[in-house]
């Protein structure tokens, strides 16, 4: 028998562990929550934490993914997210939704009416580890509170950003008028360092963009760490990029005209986020979120 | 015509099975494993044969109609333009998994980083939405689960086995 006909009778039976690894770290979280009972060493290899966290340092680079809640699922008990086909795949405004996660978990024992996503940017709610949140109390300026998870207590932000309104702690608007309306997206380079808030784009949504109809909601979804898209939530029916460098709408992404839906971007991740200061002393994930 | 001493050079490849492959040297110097070999044997002869005893002459053949046309498209200055993913997606369509895998394995040795990378992302693809059957049998996994484990680990996350392809 020749060696090439041996070859071919022969399965591969040996593949290469960083192979087969490389490939699993690419796979979307409903995949690998499926592969986890393909055998007992990739189940203790899918729930290693180092795992998780290069996963989702991986995925960081690679997407940033939006979706959304669709609340009447409340009323069954189950609280349904809902994503965009992979972003890219298709200039399609009819998104083709797909869940992502499935529970019925305490919504059971507390009834509600509604889910609410407090606001997400480039897929993380997180910063630095830590959720963030913009808080409205009557005629006080809007701030920015977080929640400590070594305390467990919330904390006011000790360095708000040097404009009015807030709409998330990471990309907020403001400036109206009659016939423009401008979106200011602002970061904070450094975190915590009140001078480092820069203005990183200011975005006209023109009157011709008036197809969204009366605004009255814009919220930044993801802004680029480089590149020239920022992809905007808009009166929580449609998400739209633009493109920063012509400041027009390149592409409507989603549409609906369904209420009551709330949109946002996130990232997939196994990582659980009291893991994060792990994650970060591991300095894959400071990497990932270093821009927000 | 190309001028005398302007011809282009060829590298000479021989596979595990004994085929002779006469290769473009920008297109051979794709493979981190034969530049290396050049680099460190800088006085060996034009007609130097390059044994690669890791690889048979099906996939290197493969490789080379992979890694020529990326070696054009940088030359035209086509790379990450639509006609690369057209040439990609045609690449891969009619390829079967077993294929795949001898391609991923020879790249993997022949060290070459854009491919490797392309072929990872490649079977990610295809398995992504693929039972865990179907992943088993590709990658030659022995499910060492007894029933009831495999079944306990499958509850967990019931959501995650909804939606899944045929395979």
């Amino acid at each position: 028998m020749s060696e090439r006909q041996k070859k071919m009778e022969a399965p591969l039976l040996f593949f290469p562990h960083d192979i087969m690894l490389d490939i699993l770290l690419r796979l979307p979280i409903k995949s690998l929550l499926r592969f986890k009972c393909a055998s007992k060493s990739w189940l203790s290899l899918i729930l290693t934490h180092k795992f998780a966290i290069t996963h989702l340092a991986k995925t960081s680079e690679r997407f940033c993914r939006y979706g959304f809640i669709e609340s009447k699922n409340l009323y069954h008990g189950r609280l349904s997210i809902y994503r965009l086909n992979d972003k890219g795949s298709s200039g399609a405004s009819e998104a083709e939704a797909a869940t992502v996660y499935d529970s019925s978990m305490i919504i059971d024992r507390y009834p509600t009416n509604e889910a609410n996503i407090m606001g997400s940017c480039n897929g993380v709610t997180l910063v630095n580890g830590v959720p963030h949140w913009v808080t409205q109390r009557g005629d006080e300026d809007d701030k920015i509170i977080y929640f400590d998870l070594v305390e467990e207590k919330f904390k006011e932000f000790s360095s708000p950003p040097p404009f009015e309104s807030l709409r998330t702690p990471l990309g907020c608007f403001g400036g109206t008028n009659t016939y423009t309306v401008f979106i200011e997206v602002w970061i904070m380079k450094d975190y915590g360092v009140k001078e480092s808030w820069i203005k990183l784009m200011n975005l006209p949504l023109h009157s011709a963009d008036r197809q969204f109809g009366y605004l009255q909601h814009v919220m930044p979804l993801s802004i680029p760490k480089d590149g020239d898209e920022v992809v905007v939530d808009i009166n929580r029916n449609y998400i739209a990029s633009f493109n920063t460098r012509t400041r027009k709408i390149e592409n409507v992404l989603f549409s609906s005209h369904k209420a009551g839906l709330k949109i946002a971007s996130y990232e997939e991740s196994l990582v659980s986020p009291y893991h994060f200061s792990q994650a970060s002393e591991a300095g894959k994930l400071t990497e990932a979120g270093k821009f927000i | 015509m190309s001028k005398l001493g302007q011809a282009k050079r060829i590298i000479f490849l021989k596979t595990a099975d004994g085929q002779l492959f006469e290769v473009d040297e920008p297109v051979a110097m794709e493979f981190e494993i034969v530049k290396s070999f050049f680099d460190e044997n800088e006085d060996a002869a034009d007609d130097t044969v390059v044994p690669l005893p890791n690889v048979s002459a099906e996939p290197l053949a493969g490789i080379i109609e992979f890694c020529k046309a990326h070696v054009e498209f940088r030359a035209n200055g086509a790379a990450g333009k639509d006609e690369v993913k057209k040439f990609n997606a045609e690449y891969i369509k009619e390829k079967s998994n077993e294929q795949l895998k001898e391609l991923i394995l020879a790249a993997n040795y022949l060290n070459i980083k854009e491919m490797l990378d392309f072929l990872t992302e490649t079977i990610a693809n295809r398995l992504k939405n693929k039972s865990v059957e179907y992943v088993r049998a590709f990658f030659g996994i022995e499910n060492d689960f007894t029933p009831q484990e495999e079944e306990a680990v499958r509850k967990e996350y019931e959501w995650a086995f909804e939606g899944v392809d045929e395979d």
